[in-house]
């Protein structure tokens, strides 16, 4: 399928043809291989901790995770800026997919976080100030999403999201300081620019995890980008044959 | 994709029955429930956020501080298990924590989490005895961590260089 029948805002933007190609295979399959690398140090090289014990391991996605949940954020909010200042049908496509990424993420966030929170704090779940912005910040993502979801015209239904996706900034930049700025009982990061309050194959078990996250969530994105691309393909090329019909019956009659 | 009927009441021309029909905007049910859903539960959130979020806990010194305003009102507490404070008793644990150099004698009922153990840092809820003594009745402990990560082996390895033999003792308390 080819895009000559891109719709009314998107007629200059080029996008993919198909939701595979040769580069995002290999992507996947290097993503698989870090997943299993992670899963060996995570789970079975890397030591337990000293209080937490085997509990600790639980931080090599979460951690990961929470962080890619942010970035994905960041990317729907520039996403949305650039449609909103230049009505870029492919960046707006860009922010819809990397939302539904990360809101995905925050929601494994969430699950990883409460699976850890038991053993180690005995509870799974507090509204200190840090889990509550992280529920805000899920809320705020579905909104996004809900807000999609509202049938509307196209450049309608994107402006209203785009808006909603800028606010994800802030709402991102308290979770982040949510520790530092309230009482929590959530801990402070262990991963600073002063130093890495974690050593030896614990912080290695850590990395495999950033990679193979980060490696997962680009993945995501560029799928789930070509399948709301190609979606948008069927229905503007849906839209034209139905225009073409109407044209020819009034022809007719 | 939803379209107009072809022939229906204001259908004169093709083309501006299309973009009238495009550009009416049509909310579905669904979608505008889920909205005032997340927005309902958003709300929930943030008064809770808001309502606790600021002193989430207070400081045994603080509470010290502050316990005649306190009275037996519920709050929450947070100290360092001072060591060689913790006995079992008949309904739950009792131990002393101590914050900024300020003890209080804590009569917790219930089981402690498993990471319960002397110098652990903990956030307790409950609310100062009703005798007008320095004592707390906590009734949920939560066990804080921190952001430092140790390795088990390593550690012992440290002892094990100190004491000259490989410690035998678990790093749990068993109290």
């Amino acid at each position: 399928m080819t895009t000559e029948t891109a719709g009314p805002l998107g007629a200059s933007d080029s996008g993919p043809t198909s939701t595979g190609s040769r580069t995002t295979l290999i992507l996947g399959i290097v993503t698989l291989f870090a997943l299993g690398v992670l899963v060996l140090f995570g789970l079975i090289l890397s030591p337990a901790e000293e209080n937490q014990s085997d509990a600790v391991r639980i931080m090599y996605v979460h951690v990961p995770s929470a962080t890619l949940s942010y970035v994905g954020c960041f990317l729907t909010a520039i996403g949305s800026a650039v449609f909103l200042w230049r009505k870029s049908r492919w960046w707006d496509l860009v922010a819809y997919a990397s939302a539904e990424v990360a809101a995905l993420f925050t929601a494994f966030t969430l699950v990883t976080g409460m699976l850890w929170g038991r053993p180690t704090w005995g509870v799974f779940w507090v509204w200190d100030a840090r889990l509550t912005s992280e529920a805000m910040l899920m809320l705020l993502l579905l909104g996004y999403l809900a807000v999609r979801g509202i049938a509307a015209d196209y450049e309608v239904r994107a402006k209203r999201a785009a808006i909603v996706g800028l606010l994800l900034v802030p709402n991102v930049f308290i979770v982040r300081q949510s520790v530092q700025w309230w009482r929590t009982l959530h801990q402070t990061p262990t991963l600073s620019l002063s130093g890495a309050e974690i050593q030896g194959l614990m912080l290695f078990s850590l990395f495999t995890g950033f990679i193979a996250i980060t490696l997962s969530f680009i993945w995501m994105v560029i799928h789930r980008f070509r399948v709301a691309w190609l979606e948008e393909q069927v229905d503007a090329e849906g839209l034209d044959t139905a225009i073409a019909d109407r044209r020819a019956e009034g022809v007719v009659s | 994709m939803e379209l107009t009927p072809r022939t229906g009441p204001d259908s004169e021309g093709g083309d501006d029955a299309v973009s009238v029909v495009r550009g009416k905007r049509r909310v579905s049910l669904p979608a505008m429930a889920l909205l005032v859903a997340v927005v309902a539960i958003g709300g929930f959130v943030m008064v809770n956020a808001l309502g606790s979020a600021t002193t989430f806990y207070r400081n045994a010194d603080e509470a010290v501080a502050q316990r005649e305003s306190l009275g037996v009102k519920r709050f929450r507490l947070q100290g360092t298990v001072v060591p060689g404070t913790i006995a079992q008793t008949g309904e739950g644990v009792t131990f002393e924590i101590s914050y900024n150099g300020v003890p209080i004698t804590v009569h917790h009922v219930g089981d402690p989490p498993e990471m319960f153990k002397e110098n652990q840092t903990v956030l307790l809820e409950g609310h100062f005895d009703a005798d007008g003594t320095n004592a707390y009745d906590s009734d949920l402990m939560i066990v804080k961590h921190s952001e430092v990560y140790k390795e088990k082996e390593q550690e012992r390895l440290k002892e094990a260089e100190v004491n000259g033999q490989v410690p035998v003792t678990t790093m749990r308390s068993g109290s």
